[in-house]
């Protein structure tokens, strides 16, 4: 019987579903992170009788055919890149972007990464860099001296050095932006990588047309809905059950055609 | 006697096809822009196997065509600036290797070039069959209910929703796409919505009455063959005997 392995495939869409549902609900507190979705497709289906098949020689036809399907398939896995709330931090280092753009960051293994994630701290050296200690592209590094450190809506980083009145110009943030930001691979850490779908990136500074502006002091907050993803878990879960009891009618079926002797 | 098993299996074989595409219905409830399947029975009049068995004719169950159910799924929002969905009779045009084919599933995203493309990589086609490519720099597009594409108040092609006169008669080809069959497409008056999604129309409720209703449709099919059997075993043990 092919409900059987029908129903099969139901369920792994279903526990696919509910993996890329609890990932959202993980990282709902996640800085800069950006809702995921499963979508599914239909699977082939077995034509036994083609839509507008001759039925007489005198040239009638089948209105319809008969098709069965034969189940569902994981289509792809997509971002959802909408906008997160941004919340007051009153952290210096702290940068959100209101709307299109990435920060850059230079990994470990000298790759360009992107990152929402505006959560920044002063290492050592006094660079500007990522909560893993990466840098951001293009490097800024305040002065030891400073006293404070402004960051405007279009990325230009001013430092007020001690003793001296007017701040004076230290760094340019720039950001990048990507024609299809949903195909960018994510590699952890909040972090995405260039891919061929996601196309190159353009880079800007921020405010700049068609790129976000910066704002000082505030944080991307993660875009999913607590009770959008709470309400698809039930409904996954649901679908999930209805599937398992196609299965089980399906195996009483065959146990009533096995019992027959 | 054999009539009776022959009608009880030929229930049977149609049962488990209705199974089938229960199935598949209840595993695409997730799937975008998914269409329910139902299978439509007919009788078939067949001389019995032994003109002195009575009735004089035997009816057989048969599937002669699956029927869809063309209805609206729920307009699920997304906010996403490429999820578009269709309200009322329509269909998107997307490219594929063998001439166009058609979808509901308006979940699309930009390529790496800025065409404008279903999940799976196909080019979505605007009212004159070309793809539709936005400026990788430029700001997301608006798109107006009569399909039209708007960037920055600039009018760059439209979208139409196309319709077919009987839309039962698509044949699905998977991949949440459709493909004509021959039959000739106009323009639908369905209105596109941008920021939302079609999801499956599928009715759960409907479809676990069916599961109900066809295990135990089985059941009593196999009874009928189990009967006959019985009928036969006894047949033969009674006059064996003699």
């Amino acid at each position: 019987m092919r409900a059987l392995s029908i129903a099969a495939t139901g369920m792994m869409a279903q526990e696919l579903n509910v993996e890329v549902i609890s990932h959202n609900i993980a990282n709902m507190n996640t800085t800069g992170f950006k809702r995921q979705r499963a979508e599914f497709q239909d699977l082939l289906y077995q034509t036994r009788e083609r839509p507008g098949a001759n039925t007489s020689s005198s040239g009638t036809m089948a209105p319809l055919g008969v098709q069965i399907g034969v189940g569902v398939k994981s289509g792809s896995v997509g971002r959802i890149i909408a906008q997160g709330d941004l919340e007051l931090s009153a952290n210096d280092y702290d940068l959100a972007i209101n709307g299109r753009g990435y920060f850059q960051v230079l990994t470990p293994a000298g790759d360009t990464a992107y990152t929402r994630a505006g959560n920044f701290a002063i290492d050592g050296e006094g660079r500007l860099v990522t909560e893993d200690g990466y840098p951001v592209q293009p490097g800024i590094t305040i002065p030891q001296d400073a006293v404070s450190v402004s960051i405007s809506r279009d990325g230009v980083v001013e430092a007020t050095i001690d003793g001296q009145t007017e701040p004076s110009q230290i760094g340019q943030i720039e950001l990048a932006a990507f024609i299809n930001p949903a195909g960018l691979e994510a590699i952890g850490d909040n972090l995405f990588r260039e891919t061929s779908a996601s196309g190159a990136p353009s880079v800007a500074a921020p405010a700049a047309s068609g790129f976000g502006s910066l704002m000082q002091g505030f944080l991307e907050t993660s875009n999913v809905n607590a009770v959008e993803e709470i309400s698809a878990l039930i409904v996954a879960q649901r679908a999930y059950e209805m599937n398992a009891k196609v299965i089980s009618a399906s195996d009483e079926m065959l146990q009533t055609s096995s019992q027959l002797r | 006697m054999d009539n009776s098993l022959l009608i009880g299996l030929q229930s049977q074989r149609v049962l488990q096809r209705r199974m089938d595409v229960t199935a598949n219905n209840l595993a695409n409830m997730s799937t975008t822009g998914f269409k329910a399947d139902a299978l439509l029975f007919d009788m078939q009049t067949k001389d019995p196997a032994r003109s002195r068995d009575a009735p004089r004719d035997i009816r057989f169950v048969r599937d002669v065509s699956s029927m869809r159910d063309m209805s609206q799924g729920a307009l699920a929002q997304t906010g996403d600036a490429f999820d578009l969905a269709i309200e009322g009779e329509g269909f998107f045009t997307v490219g594929g290797p063998g001439g166009p084919l058609y979808t509901r599933d308006g979940s699309f995203s930009l390529g790496a070039d800025g065409t404008l493309s279903t999940r799976d990589g196909r080019p979505v086609l605007n009212t004159a069959g070309a793809p539709i490519v936005f400026d990788p720099q430029g700001a997301p597009p608006r798109i107006d209910t009569d399909g039209t594409v708007r960037v920055g108040g600039a009018e760059v092609g439209r979208i139409a929703a196309v319709a077919f006169p009987a839309p039962d008669a698509l044949e699905k080809v998977g991949d949440n796409l459709f493909a004509a069959n021959g039959q000739a497409s106009g323009e639908a008056d369905g209105a596109i919505i941008q920021g939302a999604r079609e999801a499956s129309n599928v009715r759960p409720i409907l479809e676990m009455t069916r599961l109900i209703e066809i295990s135990r449709a089985y059941e009593q099919a196999a009874r009928i063959v189990k009967n006959g059997d019985d009928l036969r075993k006894s047949a033969i043990d009674r006059l064996g005997r003699g």
